[in-house]
C-alpha cells in the first residue's frame, strides 16, 4: 500500500517542502530510505518500529521503502520520524490518507512513542505559511515559538497515539492559540543596567549615540576600567526589536538551536560575544551543515568583541564585508546559505599590549614597537566601519564608593527611541532604519552643513590630524547628534562632540 | 666626483674598519691618488689592517664597483658630502673625529644653518611631550634648525613639531638609509627627506647595530650649537650626546623635571652638576642662544567663555581626566565634549592618552 505524508525541510533559514512517499509491500521484511537522506533520517528506522510497537500498532513484517521527495535535495535532521510512522500506519489503513491530507507533519520520535522537540521550526512554519499551508503538527516543546504565527492552526502534540488519535477523531487537540508579539515584551528585564555603572560619563554618552544612531564603536582602555561591563550594559538602552525583526532574529537562533523553549521567540536585542579564540567559521557560519556564526546570530543586535586585537588578524578581517552589507554568504560544497548578519559591533581594547599606555597608576612596560604592532592589528578598512572611538579611563575611588546610582538605561532609552524615531521617519521609504546605514544619497541630503560648520570641519582637520576616512564617519554621528538634540540640521556643538570621537584616527601614540 | 672623495667612499664599504684605520688608511696615500690602485702595492696597508681584513678588501678594488654604488646611491636621491667638500657642515669638522663622509637625504643646505640639537629619552612622560612640543616649535619659529635623532620618544615629538611648525629639522641616523629604524618612523623619515633632511656616517647598506647610537650622537652634538635634554632618565642615551657636547664645547640646556620622576632625574642631574644648564622657557633658551625672538607671536588667548575658562583653571597645572573634568564642572556631557574640541582646536589644550587633557 502507498501512503504519503507532507513534512518540511530547512536550507538555511527557508523552508522548502519535502513529500514523503511509503511503499508498503508484500516481500522480504526491509526497510529503505531513498532520496539523499543523512545518517539521522536512514536511523529513524529503529526509533519509528520501536515507537510504532510501544504505542501498541503494529509494525508490518513487510518491505517497506521510503521515498524523500524531492529526490535530489539532501535532507537531514529528525523531523521526518513522525511524518515516516504516520505514512506506515496510514499503508496499512489505521488512519487514512485523506486524513492526513493539507497537514504538515513535523516531529522526532522517542523509542517510546514520546515525540521530541525540533530546531528550525520557526523559520519551516514561516516558509510553509508563506506556501500557502495552513495546518501543522508539530512537537509541544515548539508550542511557543510557534504560536507567534497568526492565521494558521497549529497542533502541538505529545505523543504518537496521540496523533493517531487526533487523525481518526477519537482525541481532541486544542489548536495552538496565537500569541501576541507585545504580551512578551512585558516580562523581560535585563540584567545590566547603566545605573550601576559609576563615573564613565564620556562613555556611556557614545554608548547613547551608537545606540541611537545605529554606529559601531570600539572602547580602549586600561584592564579594569569596565569596558566589558558598558558593552553589557548596551542591549538596555537599544530600541526595542520590533516584531518583524524578532522573528528574523527567532528564526536563525531556532535553526542554531539556540533558541529559549520557555518564550519561543527573541525578545531581546542578541547579545553575542565569541571568545577571542573563536575560528573564523565560528564567526562567519559555515561547517558541514552550513550553520549560521556568531555575526548571524548577533543579527538585529549587537556583536561584542572583548580585546579585539586578540581575535587572529584573518578573523577580525572577515567582518568587513559582512558589516558593510548585512549578510553573508556561507557557501559550502553541499549548499550555499544566505544568513543576514545585521549587528552593531561593539569592540573592546587596550591601548597596548600590557594595557597601561598612558595610565597614572601603572606604568606601561611596552616599547612603542610593541605598541604599534598592537594598534595595527586592527586594520584602516575595518577601523574605518567604525564609527565612534572612545577612550575609557580607569575609575577612580571616589566615583566607586559614591552610593548613589547614575542614570538608568529606562531613562537613556527613551532618548535613544525618540530619536531612533525621527531616524525611521526620515528614512521612510529607503530601506533604511538608522543613520549609521545612510548611503551616499541620503547622506548627501541629510548630513548638509552651513558654512560655518564646514569651514569648521576644515580647521578640525588640519589641526587634529584627522584622516580622510573619518570625513563621513564624523558627518553620521554628528546627524545622530543632532537628532538626539532634536535638531533638523547639524549645527557646530554636535559636530564639535563628534569629533570627540575619532581618537585612533588622530596619532595615537609618539 | 674627485679622486679624494671616492677613496672615502670606498672606504665606507668596509663596516669593519674603525674610525682611526680609515684616517690612517687615507693619510698613508697620496691625496689625488685612487688609493685602489696602490693597494695592493703598498707594503704599509699591511702594518693598518689584518690579513683578514686585507682580502676582503682587495676583493672590492674594481673600478666600476664603486661607481655602480655610487650611482646607485644618487639614483636614490642619496648624497654623499665628504669633509674636503664644500658643503660639509663647519661646525661639524671642527670636532676631533668628524665623519668623513656625510650620507644626505633632502635639503643639503641645511647642513650649514644654525642648529640646535633636541634631544631626550626613548620613553617620555606626558610632561615630556609637552615640553618638547614648546621648545620645538619656539625653536622652528625662530628659524633655527632642530637636530635629532628620529628615535621614539622626544626625538620623534621634536621633529614632528618643527614639520607641523613648518620649520627646519635634520635628523641623525645610526644605520644606512636602508634600514630606517625604528621602522615605525618609516613615514617621518620620508616626510623629513622632502624638505628637511636625513643624514648619516654609514653607507646605505649598513645595519643599525647598537654601538653605532653612542657614535652616532657625536654627530648631532657636533652639528649643534647648544644642546638641549628635554627629559631624559639616568640611563639615558641622550646623556652621550651631553658628554660629547662638553667634549666639543657646545652649550648644554637642561629642563627641570619632578624630583621624584624617575624620567626627569638624568635632566635634573645635569642641572645640578652644571647650574648654567637649566632652562625655564623656550624665550629663555633662545635669548640664551642670542636669538632675538621678534617673531615668536605671544599666544593670544581671545576673551574666553566662563566654562572654557573654569576647564582652563582646572587644567592648567595637571593632567585631569574627562571624568574628572566633568565631576568637577558639572556641565552636561555633549557640551563638555564640544567645549573640549573647541579647545582643542585652538591649541589652548592638548588631548592625551587615556581621556585626559592639560593645558599646553
Amino acid at each position: 500500500m502507498l501512503a504519503k505524508v507532507l513534512s518540511y525541510g530547512l536550507n538555511g533559514i527557508t523552508g522548502y517542502p519535502v513529500y514523503i512517499e511509503l511503499d508498503v509491500n508484500a516481500g522480504l521484511p526491509s526497510y529503505d530510505v531513498v532520496g539523499l537522506a543523512d545518517t539521522a533520517i536512514k536511523e529513524s528506522k529503529a526509533r519509528v518500529k520501536a515507537a510504532i510497537k510501544n504505542s501498541t500498532f503494529n509494525y508490518p513484517i513487510n518491505k517497506i521503502i521510503v521515498n524523500l521527495a524531492p529526490a535530489d535535495t539532501k535532507k537531514e535532521g529528525s523531523m521526518y520520524d513522525l511524518p515516516i510512522a504516520l505514512g506506515i500506519l496510514a499503508a496499512q489503513q489505521v488512519i487514512t490518507n485523506k486524513m492526513l491530507d493539507g497537514f504538515v507533519v513535523l516531529g522526532e520520535l522517542s523509542l517510546n512513542g514520546e515525540i521530541r522537540k525540533l530546531n528550525g521550526i520557526l523559520p519551516m512554519l514561516i516558509s510553509a505559511k508563506q506556501a500557502g499551508y495552513n495546518k501543522f503538527i508539530i512537537p509541544s516543546g515548539n508550542a511557543q515559538e510557534a504560536s507567534f504565527i497568526d492565521k494558521v492552526e497549529v497542533y502541538a502534540v505529545d505523543t504518537l497515539k496521540q496523533v493517531v488519535g487526533f487523525f481518526k477523531g477519537e482525541q481532541q487537540i486544542e489548536k495552538l492559540n496565537n500569541k501576541t508579539y507585545e504580551s512578551t515584551l512585558k516580562d523581560h528585564k535585563f540584567n545590566h543596567d547603566f545605573a550601576y555603572v559609576k563615573g564613565q560619563a564620556s562613555a556611556k554618552r557614545a554608548m547613547e549615540i551608537a545606540a541611537a544612531g545605529g554606529h559601531n564603536i570600539i572602547l580602549i582602555g586600561p584592564p579594569g576600567a569596565g569596558k566589558t561591563m558598558l558593552a553589557k550594559c548596551f542591549p538596555s538602552i537599544l530600541p526595542d526589536l520590533t516584531f518583524e525583526e524578532s522573528l528574523e532574529v527567532t528564526k536563525i537562533h531556532s535553526v542554531a538551536g539556540v533558541l529559549d523553549s520557555n518564550t519561543g521567540i527573541v525578545v531581546e536585542r542578541p547579545f553575542r560575544s565569541p571568545h577571542h579564540t573563536s575560528t573564523l567559521i565560528a564567526l562567519t557560519g559555515g561547517g558541514q551543515k552550513a550553520k549560521p556564526g556568531e555575526i548571524s546570530l548577533a543579527h538585529n543586535g549587537v556583536l561584542f568583541l572583548d580585546e579585539m586585537p586578540e581575535y587572529s588578524r584573518n578573523t577580525i578581517e572577515t567582518l568587513r564585508q559582512p558589516m558593510e552589507d548585512g549578510f553573508i554568504t556561507v557557501a559550502r560544497n553541499s549548499t550555499t546559505v544566505q544568513y543576514p548578519a545585521n549587528f552593531i559591533l561593539v569592540a573592546s581594547m587596550n591601548p597596548c599590549p600590557c594595557g597601561y599606555y598612558g595610565s597614572t597608576t601603572h606604568e606601561c612596560k611596552c616599547s612603542p614597537a610593541s605598541i604599534h604592532k598592537y594598534l595595527s592589528k586592527i586594520s584602516g578598512p575595518l577601523l574605518d566601519r567604525i564609527d565612534l572611538h572612545i577612550e575609557v579611563d580607569s575609575i577612580n575611588y571616589e566615583d566607586l564608593s559614591q552610593a548613589t546610582l547614575e542614570e538608568s538605561s529606562a531613562k537613556i532609552k527613551q532618548r535613544v527611541d525618540t530619536a531612533r524615531k525621527l531616524q525611521l521617519n526620515r528614512f521612510k521609504d529607503c530601506g533604511v532604519y538608522s543613520n549609521a546605514k545612510m548611503n551616499e544619497k541620503e547622506f548627501k541630503k541629510y548630513c548638509a552643513l552651513n558654512k560655518e560648520c564646514t569651514d569648521l570641519l576644515e580647521v578640525a582637520f588640519k589641526k587634529l590630524h584627522l584622516s580622510a576616512r573619518a570625513y563621513n564617519r564624523i558627518l553620521k554621528v554628528a546627524r545622530t547628534i543632532a537628532d538626539l538634540d532634536g535638531k533638523e540640521n547639524i549645527e557646530k556643538v554636535h559636530l564639535m562632540e563628534a569629533i570627540q570621537y575619532r581618537s585612533l584616527d588622530k596619532k595615537f601614540t609618539v | 666626483m674627485f679622486v679624494e672623495d671616492k677613496n672615502i667612499i670606498w672606504l665606507d664599504l668596509f663596516p669593519f674598519l674603525t674610525y682611526q684605520k680609515r684616517v690612517k688608511l687615507l693619510n698613508i696615500f697620496p691625496k689625488d691618488k685612487d688609493i685602489r690602485k696602490l693597494f695592493l702595492s703598498e707594503p704599509k696597508v699591511k702594518e693598518i689592517v689584518t690579513e683578514q681584513e686585507f682580502i676582503k678588501m682587495s676583493n672590492l678594488l674594481e673600478e666600476d664597483k664603486l661607481d655602480r654604488i655610487i650611482e646607485r646611491n644618487l639614483n636614490e636621491g642619496i648624497e654623499m658630502v665628504t669633509i674636503n667638500d664644500d658643503r660639509y657642515p663647519k661646525l661639524l669638522k671642527e670636532i676631533s673625529t668628524p665623519p668623513l663622509c656625510l650620507y644626505c637625504k633632502g635639503n643639503l643646505q641645511l647642513l650649514n644653518t644654525l642648529c640646535v640639537g633636541v634631544v631626550g629619552s626613548r620613553k617620555i612622560t606626558d610632561y615630556g611631550v609637552i615640553v618638547t612640543k614648546q621648545y620645538s616649535k619656539a625653536l622652528a619659529i625662530a628659524g633655527v634648525t632642530v637636530v635629532s635623532g628620529m628615535a621614539n620618544g622626544v626625538d620623534t615629538v621634536a621633529h614632528k613639531t618643527v614639520l607641523e611648525n613648518n620649520g627646519a629639522t635634520i635628523a641623525v641616523l645610526a644605520g644606512g638609509f636602508h634600514y630606517i629604524y625604528p621602522a615605525n618612523n618609516y613615514a617621518l623619515s620620508k616626510k623629513l627627506a622632502e624638505n628637511n633632511l636625513l643624514i648619516t656616517e654609514n653607507n646605505p647598506d649598513i645595519q643599525p647595530l647598537t654601538y653605532y647610537f653612542p657614535i652616532r650622537n657625536r654627530i648631532i652634538a657636533g652639528l649643534s650649537k647648544a644642546v638641549l635634554i628635554t627629559e631624559a632618565g639616568l640611563k639615558s642615551g641622550s646623556l652621550h650626546t651631553k658628554d660629547y657636547a662638553l667634549e666639543y664645547n657646545r652649550d648644554i640646556f637642561a629642563v627641570p623635571g619632578q624630583i621624584n620622576s624617575p624620567m626627569s632625574e638624568g635632566t635634573n642631574r645635569i642641572i645640578k652638576e652644571f647650574q648654567s644648564s637649566i632652562t625655564l622657557s623656550p624665550e629663555d633658551l633662545l635669548q640664551s642662544l642670542g636669538i632675538k625672538n621678534e617673531k615668536i607671536e605671544k599666544k593670544v588667548v581671545n576673551q574666553l567663555d566662563f566654562n572654557s575658562q573654569l576647564v582652563l583653571d582646572y587644567i592648567k597645572f595637571e593632567k585631569k581626566t574627562f571624568q574628572q573634568i566633568a565631576d568637577y564642572t558639572k556641565l552636561p556631557i555633549q557640551q563638555l565634549n564640544s567645549l573640549l574640541t573647541e579647545l582643542e582646536m585652538d591649541g589652548i589644550i592638548e588631548k592625551l592618552a587615556n581621556n585626559s587633557y592639560i593645558m599646553c
